[in-house]
């Protein structure tokens, strides 16, 4: 039976990472530790109130956090409840606003200090196997540098960090190697449960200054299809006769609908976190794209219209819905509707990964097809009616078209072309193709 | 010209920001949020601020359509941990204890179980959980209502009533309302009778007919919110019909229930010029009337030509809720002769308005337009006739 281990620590300490000045990093590590320890508590009671008593008693038995002054590794038997843990440390992390990185590999952490490790070996001096008894000083000549039980002893009160196993050794190299925020997981694990899991990629830059896109496995966010914005007519003036020629259609008081239970709070923390971030350096905003797109890829984006006029909101007599775009997620609005965070977000490196999952997420969404970055499934070959239906996607007044022309109105053509660039399981070539068939097919 | 008077309209402004000082007494309104394991909350810890804004985008233009005035609260969260079985006593042992006197929503996916334990010192406490149906029961006895939102419907159902509560809040703590409930807790009243009366007047409503709900099962028996029961849909903005019936319930519930401790003249005149209203003005607010910011104090209004207003038993023919509407604006020559067909004329050759006129519901409906355009600031007084 496999083993899941983890290992989740702050950017923070990482002065490339930080978004200085922000965040005190002895108050970031207070609130990190209890993040961790909620964390455990909370898959703790969650296997008691399932009633789980083989887990339970695995949990006592091995801990959930059994090492790690900093960074702390975590283990697990099940993937899902490895993903459960990395998924609800995410989720209270963000909502502290720290930033964090969180790996996921198969393997074991192995086994407590290096007394534990070594207790073989001394075991082995006194036995009369030569062979293993010279297999055993060689090991304790080449750690200690003697032989001599009582030497050993001293030594091992002297040293008494935690040893690292195979699995954590490589879980620490790929940590220090994912330059995201959010969570890196092994592609190990793609054949346990795909569905889960979807391609993502951090853009890093290689020594040359190169932008280069890293791609590595992520898992989604809770996907609530009632989690869209929509937008209200203001009631502006209609009794007041006098003031009603002046009040023009500018005027119009619009409000926003946010849901608070979805992802608009946690995107208003991870902005805030980027915003600050790139105070401290311009660059340090290129960590954040592999997060947005995370919540790209978990945004519901079937619902998403544009109305060229004003139509009743639902069954309402009163209630109408502002000729704009309506029912979209919030992350679209951060994207590709707020002006202010629009121009922050055109100058982050590698943002067009993120803006691409987008419109990959919109023609998946309006084909009913799956993302280009899902894993693990085989695309069946399109018949006929498949075809007409995305033919359909590429005129005119369509809303694939409208959203592709809205982002490069916006965003400018060279987007476009580094859009157009991106890996094909960021986007796959026929969405590229409808992308650029709307793109040049100007009316 | 005869404006020199306008000019110098002396407001006191408030130095000191109102949110977050000690000066406008407890400030932060706190949910907790119960974490059940799995993925997120079920309310965000940080979802305050959005649903502060929301709230108060919807009591902006009925500051200006009904003169009630609302106080900006300063909402914040804090996360939990559910254990199985979390009660009241362990959601109060693991809350930081500064928080648990303002505490008014405890948000989960289970219903936090009220084991009967004693007063737990909470302000007040509603438990929205998820479930399977869309519930208002009366709650046992710490937690006030037990609601329950659809687990399918979670989002829409769970921030409608969540905002809800804080804008039923946010309108109850301004200077009018508190008046009049400060007159109430002076006279022996607690607040659990207050909520016990309200969830009370609600039942009636409904049952007459005069309101209706959007619950499947709706038994409120120690709170009621006026605002979920205003709302027609779970959409987070308010219409003028929604907004209207909001104030509606609220003004007919202290005619009917709080009439004795109306505002003597006395009491209303101290009201007026030391209580604190959201100004009404033109500038900044897209026409919607109210900016943001702290609400100010009218300190300058003289005492004497309020007595002549609020003490003419002409006008305060019944104890009754009025508005008094004070021209704290500079009109324009296109609109002085329109102000002074509803204020009055103090000196009609110089073309000076009175500035203070008391309205009732139906006669406040011609000065909303000037409201809307900041020149006159409405107050909602609860008066007895004298």
């Amino acid at each position: 039976m496999s083993e899941y281990i983890g290992v989740v620590d702050l950017t923070v300490r990482l002065s490339s990472m930080n978004p200085l000045g922000h965040i005190d990093v002895q108050d970031a590590n207070r609130r990190f530790e209890r993040v961790i320890v909620q964390s455990c508590k909370t898959m703790y009671d969650d296997a008691k109130g399932k009633g789980e008593t083989a887990t339970l008693a695995r949990y006592e038995a091995g801990g959930i956090v059994p090492q790690g002054a900093s960074e702390k590794l975590f283990h697990f038997e099940e993937y899902s409840q490895i993903i459960s843990f990395a998924r609800t440390v995410r989720s209270r992390l963000i909502a502290e606003r720290l930033p964090f990185k969180i790996c996921i590999s198969k393997g074991r952490l192995g086994s407590g200090n290096l007394r534990e490790k070594v207790a073989d070996a001394l075991g082995a001096l006194a036995s009369m196997d030569s062979d293993r008894q010279a297999a055993a000083e060689k090991v304790l000549l080449d750690l200690f540098n003697s032989v001599d039980p009582q030497e050993i002893d001293k030594l091992l009160q002297l040293y008494r960090a935690s040893s690292p196993s195979e699995s954590s050794v490589a879980l620490s190299t790929a940590m220090e190697g994912f330059k995201g925020f959010g969570i890196w997981i092994d592609t190990s694990l793609l054949d346990e449960r795909p569905v889960d899991l979807f391609v993502n990629y951090f853009p890093v830059r290689n020594v040359h200054r190169r932008l280069i896109n890293e791609r590595f496995l992520d898992c989604p966010f809770n996907c609530d299809p009632n989690d869209v914005v929509y937008t209200l007519m203001g009631d502006g003036e209609a009794d007041s006769g006098a003031r009603k020629a002046t009040v023009g259609k500018a005027q119009v008081s619009r409000r926003t609908n946010v849901l608070a239970s979805g992802h608009a709070a946690m995107i208003d923390s991870i902005l805030d976190l980027l915003k600050r971030s790139r105070k401290a350096g311009e660059e340090n905003a290129i960590y954040y794209v592999s997060l947005l797109t995370a919540i790209v890829r978990s945004s519901h984006f079937a619902k998403i219209e544009y109305l060229t006029k004003s139509k009743p909101f639902g069954t309402s007599r009163t209630k109408e819905l502002t000729a704009t775009w309506q029912n979209y997620p919030p992350i679209f609005q951060t994207l590709a509707l707020d002006q202010h965070n629009r121009a922050i977000l055109r100058k982050v490196p590698g943002i067009d990964l993120t803006l691409a999952a987008m419109i990959d997420q919109v023609h998946a969404a309006l084909t009913n097809e799956p993302a280009s970055s899902v894993v693990g499934v085989t695309r069946p070959a399109r018949d006929q009616t498949a075809r007409d239906f995305c033919d359909g996607m590429r005129e005119h007044d369509s809303i694939f078209g409208k959203i592709v022309r809205h982002i490069e109105a916006h965003y400018g053509e060279s987007m476009m072309r580094r859009i157009w660039a991106v890996p094909a399981d960021v986007m796959n070539e026929e969405r590229k193709r409808a992308m650029l068939e709307v793109m040049t097919d100007r009316q | 010209m005869g404006f020199d008077k306008l000019k110098n309209l002396n407001l006191v402004k408030l130095k000191a920001r109102e949110r977050g000082s000690a000066k406008g007494g407890d400030v932060r309104r706190y949910y907790v949020t119960v974490h059940g394991g799995g993925d997120g909350l079920l309310l965000p810890a940080n979802a305050g601020t959005i649903l502060r804004d929301q709230a108060v985008a919807n009591l902006r233009p009925l500051r200006v359509e009904t003169g009630f005035d609302y106080a900006g609260l300063e909402i914040g969260g804090e996360s939990l941990n559910a254990a199985p079985g979390l009660d009241m006593a362990g959601v109060r042992a693991r809350m930081s204890p500064a928080n648990i006197c303002d505490t008014r929503i405890v948000v989960s996916h289970q219903a936090v179980l009220d084991g009967g334990t004693a007063e737990q010192g909470f302000g007040l406490v509603l438990n929205v959980s998820s479930g399977d149906s869309f519930d208002w029961r009366g709650g046992l006895s710490t937690v006030a209502a037990d609601i329950r939102v659809r687990k399918e419907l979670a989002g829409p159902q769970l921030s409608a009533v969540v905002l809800d509560i804080f804008q039923e809040l946010m309108l109850a703590q301004c200077a009018s309302i508190q008046s009049v409930l400060g007159k109430f807790t002076a006279s022996g009243g607690t607040a659990s009778d207050f909520y016990r009366a309200k969830a009370d007047f609600a039942n009636e409503q409904i049952a007459n007919g005069n309101a209706v709900t959007l619950f499947e099962g709706y038994a409120p028996d120690r709170y009621a919110s006026f605002a979920m029961l205003a709302r027609t849909d779970f959409s987070q903005s308010l219409d003028r019909d929604e907004r209207r019936r909001f104030a509606d319930l609220w003004r007919r519930f202290l005619e009917a229930r709080f009439a004795d401790h109306f505002l003597t003249v006395d009491e209303a005149i101290t009201l007026v010029r030391a209580g604190r209203f959201h100004r009404a003005r033109p500038e900044r607010t897209n026409g919607a009337g109210v900016p943001p910011g702290p609400r100010q104090i009218f300190g300058s209004i003289k005492e004497a030509k309020l007595r002549k207003v609020l003490g003419d038993r002409q006008s305060v023919l019944r104890t009754a809720s009025y508005i008094l509407c004070v021209l704290t604006g500079k009109p324009s020559i296109a609109d002085i002769g329109k102000v002074g067909a509803l204020f009055g004329w103090k000196n009609m050759a110089r073309q000076t308005p009175e500035r203070l006129r008391l309205c009732t519901d139906a006669s406040y409906q011609q000065m909303v337009p000037l409201v809307r355009r900041g020149l006159v600031t409405p107050m909602r007084l609860f008066l007895k006739a004298s």
